[in-house]
């Protein structure tokens, strides 16, 4: 399981949609969460170094969370990196397009605290074996 | 957790209007330069935020009308469909569902609107354009995404940052610097933007204010002790701490007032948007030109200009442009141009708003004014053009004989003046036979402080706004010459009418004295004297509002509390100007 201490990375272009995962996080636990509005400045964040964790949005400006994943994969540095990808609706196409390019996986609008830790269970058991 | 709650819900408000409204301007980009992907992919992104945002905090209402629209711009960008005028319309229209539905998120009162006719239109709309792309003329491919144009910062479309407004000014060029660097200290910067409640800031505000005050009385106790104590040095280190303490102060409320401070663009950028909707209604051929946007004014201003603004272009666009075939008989371009132009003069903030369309006909006026019964024919007879331009400022006045759906009903250009009155500002207007006219605005940068002359009369103290005090003078009573009843003062050949303040308060004014002192003030185009009794000096005041004032009828702004702490009341220099040139005043 996630280490209550362990720093996540909330990634949304969205202030109140950060705020919303930061709230739902600390609710199952999580203290140490930063945040960033794109995947640009996710990325330069991550490679800061210390993340055990990411949650990104997908549509947003500059670098979307696609494009995050992407690079995040290719990085030596970061390519085991737990990710955790918010999208809009279960449309099928794209999930299947962020799973090729390597999300941990994926959760849809709105959901819950609930949902969430499970999510977040599901991949450190997956990461676990 | 509820606490938190209420916050994020306050959060999303705020960025659901900033969203909302950046909205507008994309779409009249969008028909103006055509199917831009990158625009098209903006709007959006800005719906689909918005549901997924609404969606967490269960606003299901302005979930399925973000959603609804959203689809349409899902096919827009992928080129399923194209972009018709219909479909602009409807989006337009649900756009301003959102913002009407946030509204009563905002204001917590659980109102719902009723969305099924939109809802259904979108969805309407969206068959009949997907049908029309599934025909054989296939719409035109969408503009390749795949030419990126040099970055484009147009004035009329703010940068796709979400941040605060002190981002947006930044039309700096890229810094192009050190290689590797991947676009990151633009990220950075919008990142050392803070959103702090504007009640927080009202607060500093309004004790910084409290601090002037103390300091205005500090210093003139520090006078005081000095001339009686001027040898003792402890006087002089506290002369010397005070003046210190003075010139920081100054500072801090220059500073205080800097974080209030908004680019024009907050307002500005709505007008595109109105522009477009109410020439199509008229059938009219519009151009509207912006600049000046990037000018920072109080947020006071922000809120209460965009109304009266609007006001303005809607009759430019009702009675001053007119339509295509009669301007192109005139011999002038089909389309009409309305611009609007800020800028900072000293204290003053200038906007100005001209068309090219056919200028205030002032016969016309003069004779609507009689028919209105807001002056009598021998009155309207004997008005310089520019007095008779101020009638349609005149509660009751209309040109029209049929209002017009979008005018209103005589009821307009009188709530221009009392709106921009009550920003402490005036309007003046210039216009031309088929010339055109520009209504030219202008307004104090902030409301709050102001440099302020403090006279005597009949009696009492008054602060009077020095930025509109043109000159003082001393003048014996018989320099002063009366011409039809009325006390004028001849100043190098020029007449200004001369009244006694103490009249104008309803105050007895003192048996003539040897000398008196006319303050010669300017409100626009209109000059005249103020006759006062003495001269108190130059203060820097901070107005209060006084509650339960009626403002317009008392003359005054407001209220003060002078170095010396006296109370002293602020004269609405506007007000009293308007009601001398009132066409009733005997």
């Amino acid at each position: 399981m996630l280490d209550y201490k362990a720093k996540i990375l909330v990634v949304d272009d969205f202030l109140t949609m950060r705020r919303i995962v930061r709230n739902l996080l600390k609710q199952l636990g999580y203290e140490n969460i930063t945040e960033s509005e794109d995947g640009e400045n996710a990325y330069v964040k991550l490679k800061g170094g210390g993340f055990g964790f990411v949650i990104s949005d997908w549509n947003m400006p500059n670098l979307d969370g696609l494009g995050l994943i992407r690079k995040v994969r290719s990085d030596p540095e970061l390519k085991d990196l737990p990710f955790l990808m918010v999208t809009a609706e279960a449309e099928k196409e794209k999930v299947i397009e962020a799973i090729r390019a390597g999300v941990s996986n994926y959760v849809v609008k709105p959901f819950t605290a609930e949902v969430l830790k499970e999510k977040i269970e599901k991949i450190f058991a997956k990461a676990g074996k | 957790m509820d606490a938190e709650m209420q916050e994020i819900v306050s959060d999303f408000v705020t960025e659901a209007e900033e969203s909302l409204e950046r909205i507008d301007p994309l779409f009249v980009d969008l028909e103006t330069k055509g199917e831009d992907q990158e625009i098209l992919n903006d709007i959006f992104r800005c719906l689909h935020t918005l549901k997924g945002a609404a969606g967490f905090l269960g606003f299901q209402q302005v979930v399925d009308v973000a959603h609804a629209s959203e689809s349409i711009l899902k096919k827009l960008r992928d080129g399923e469909i194209g972009l018709t005028k219909h479909l602009a319309d409807v989006v337009l229209r649900s756009v301003d569902t959102l913002r009407v539905l946030i509204g009563h998120v905002k204001h917590g009162d659980d109102g719902s609107e009723d969305t099924g006719p939109l809802l259904a239109a979108l969805a309407d709309a969206l068959a009949q354009a997907s049908a029309k792309g599934d025909a054989a003329d296939a719409p035109l491919p969408p503009v390749p995404a795949a030419a990126p144009e040099p970055p484009k910062i147009v004035s009329s479309s703010p940068t796709p940052v979400p941040a605060g407004p002190a981002v947006k000014g930044e039309h700096l060029p890229a810094p192009s610097g050190p290689e590797g660097q991947r676009g990151v200290p633009d990220r950075r910067d919008a990142l050392q933007n803070l959103r702090v409640d504007i009640g927080r800031i009202d607060k500093v505000m309004d004790l910084t204010g409290e601090v002037v005050l103390a300091r205005n009385r500090l210093l003139t106790l520090v006078n005081a002790i000095g001339s009686r104590y001027g040898d003792d040095p402890a006087v002089e280190n506290l002369s010397e701490t005070v003046s210190f303490l003075d010139l920081v102060t100054s500072d801090m409320q220059l500073s205080v007032l800097k974080m209030r401070m908004q680019p024009l663009q907050k307002v500005f950028g709505k007008f595109p948007r109105v522009v477009r909707d109410i020439a199509s209604a008229m059938g009219k051929d519009i151009e509207l030109k912006i600049s000046g946007e990037e000018t920072e004014v109080d947020r006071s201003v922000i809120e209460h200009i965009g109304d009266p603004l609007i006001h303005i272009i809607r009759n430019a666009i009702d009675h001053g442009i007119e339509p295509p075939d009669v301007r192109k008989a005139k011999g002038k371009k089909e389309r009409g141009v309305i611009s609007i132009d800020a800028s900072q003069k000293g204290t003053q903030v200038l906007i100005q708003v001209s068309d090219d369309g056919r200028g205030i006909d002032i016969d016309r006026v003069k004779r609507k004014a009689v028919e209105n019964g807001l002056v009598t024919a021998e009155d309207a007879e004997r008005m310089t053009d520019e007095a008779a331009i101020h009638l349609i400022f005149q509660p009751g006045f209309t040109t029209m004989d049929v209002a017009t759906e979008l005018s209103g009903r005589g009821v307009g250009m009188d709530v221009v003046q009392t709106s921009i009155s009550r920003l402490n500002g005036y309007v003046e207007i210039k216009t031309r036979k088929d010339g055109g006219s520009t209504f030219r605005i202008s307004i104090p940068l902030t409301l709050a402080i102001i440099q302020s002359l403090m006279v005597r009369a009949g009696g009492g103290q008054y602060a009077i706004p020095l930025a509109l005090v043109e000159e003082i003078l001393r003048v014996a009573p018989k320099e002063l010459a009366v011409t039809a009843g009325q006390k004028v003062l001849v100043i190098r050949d020029r007449v200004h009418p001369f009244f006694e303040l103490a009249d104008l308060l309803g105050k007895r004014s003192p048996p003539d004295p040897v000398y008196r002192y006319a303050v010669v003030v300017a409100v626009g185009e209109n000059r005249f004297c103020l006759g006062v009794d003495n001269l108190v000096g130059e203060e820097e005041v901070v107005i209060k509002p006084i509650a339960g004032l009626t403002m317009e009828s008392s003359h005054m702004i407001g209220a003060t509390i002078t170095g010396e702490g006296k109370v002293v009341l602020i004269l609405d220099l506007a007000s009293i100007s308007r009601n001398l040139s009132g066409p009733n005043r005997t």
